[in-house]
């Protein structure tokens, strides 16, 4: 084989695209030949460089709504609409990060954050709770207004869970939708051991069909 | 991150067609974004696409080899949307930004920067492709589906996704400014 031909198939070769004698022939050209050799190790390169792109990680519970728009077992019978309209609207999504510093900090929130909502289009919250320690056993609540929709759980305006929260950050992704123009409250809520610690986020809703774009941060508090 | 989110799965009964499913969400999202290029648009249409799947279950059920099959219908729903609504859907740039600061908190900082630069690069590189140029790319040299495979998954011949992947590759070096393997041959041969 010479040069010339190693050339032609160099990317065949890596490619996984040869025969498998013409593929050793490669391999024993290529252990052999500097400058061939030395063209195969950029190309390498190269690829590795590709190989090492990154693409934008969705926001956790992506699994869970990636099946939003699929009837839910007991809803099979009526189509929900909430559902329906929940994902309907996700193009026009828009997401609000809060990040909220905390947790042994016995400091307590001092300003309220607000959000605006556009009626009937789902928005998702970010809240990112920074912890200090790794906490093996935490309770989240959350409470939203009756006019309030949690995307999934359609009916549910006061949900409570057992998780772990891991040294750092830990991010909960909140997409809600309001289905009346009045402003309200949504409370989080987590307990660990006697100590708790509540979040209050105002819910201002706007009729218009206008989406907003926001990011808010609570500092430290 | 650590999900703290968990209960959007717990209080729903574990449902034969997620069951199915679930394992190849990830890999269909990923496959979504390197077509849409945004999380957004990438999450509709995975949503779009499971929908779809929804009454075909018992046809599901009977596949081997699942992940080609997915992938390829993903791919047919992406271009059946394109055809159907010319729209493109307006770039929620912040959208990718807030999560890239919320995922990359563990990355080490400069490895993070240096990282982030590359890709930035990378991305640059990616926009000057034609769009067959750009799929083939990503989806081959990034996300590891062969030539045969992507001959299925796209219904286009290896030959012309080999021609495509080699303009591609080019165009990708010299924005990159990576001198290519030829060039280097002929330097030295
Ligand atoms: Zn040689």
């Amino acid at each position: 084989m010479n040069c010339k031909i190693i050339l032609t198939e160099l990317h065949d070769f890596l490619d996984d695209e040869l025969k498998p004698a013409q593929h050793e022939q490669m391999r024993a050209h290529l252990s052999e030949c500097d400058s061939c050799h030395q063209a195969w190790q950029k190309e390498l390169q190269f690829r590795q460089v590709l190989k090492e792109h990154t693409i934008p990680v969705p926001a956790l519970g992506m699994e869970e709504r990636a099946f939003a728009k699929v009837p839910r077992k007991a809803e099979r019978s009526h189509k929900n609409a909430f559902v329906a309209g929940f994902s309907g609207a996700m193009a026009a999504g828009v997401m609000i990060l809060i990040a909220a510093a905390m947790f042994f900090n016995p400091v307590t929130q001092t300003t309220v954050p607000n959000i605006t909502l556009t009626m009937h289009q789902s928005k998702k919250v970010q809240m990112v709770f920074d912890v200090p320690e790794m906490v093996a056993n935490a309770t989240f609540s959350l409470k939203v207004p009756s006019h309030i929709q949690i995307a999934g759980k359609s009916g549910l305006h006061q949900i409570e869970w057992q998780t772990a929260l891991k040294k750092g950050k830990n991010l909960l992704s909140l997409p809600i939708v309001a289905t009346a123009a009045n402003s309200g409250e949504l409370i989080a809520e987590i307990r660990y051991g006697d100590q708790v610690k509540t979040f209050r986020l105002k819910l201002d809703i706007q009729t218009m069909e206008q989406g907003q774009l926001g990011i808010i941060k609570v500092g430290v508090v | 991150m650590a999900n703290i989110l968990d209960f959007f799965s717990k209080n729903n009964s574990p449902d034969e067609f997620e069951a199915l499913l679930k394992p190849h969400v990830g890999h269909l999202y990923r496959v979504a974004y390197r077509l849409t290029n945004q999380v957004e648009a990438a999450e509709d249409l995975l949503q779009d696409v499971i929908l779809h799947f929804y009454p075909k279950y018992q046809e599901l059920k009977k596949i081997e080899n699942l992940k080609p099959w997915l992938a390829r219908s993903l791919y047919n729903r992406f271009i059946d949307n394109l055809r159907k609504n010319k729209r493109n859907p307006v770039t929620d740039a912040m959208d990718d930004t807030i999560l890239n600061i919320v995922e990359d908190h563990n990355v080490e900082p400069e490895r993070e920067t240096e990282q982030a630069l590359m890709n930035q690069r990378i991305n640059e590189s990616l926009n000057k492709l034609n769009e067959d140029q750009r799929q083939v790319v990503m989806l081959h040299d990034m996300e590891g589906y062969t030539l045969t495979e992507l001959a299925d998954i796209m219904g286009t011949p290896v030959g012309t996704l080999k021609s495509r992947l080699h303009r591609a590759r080019n165009s990708m070096r010299e924005s990159l400014a990576m001198e290519p393997s030829d060039t280097l041959m002929r330097v030295k041969g």
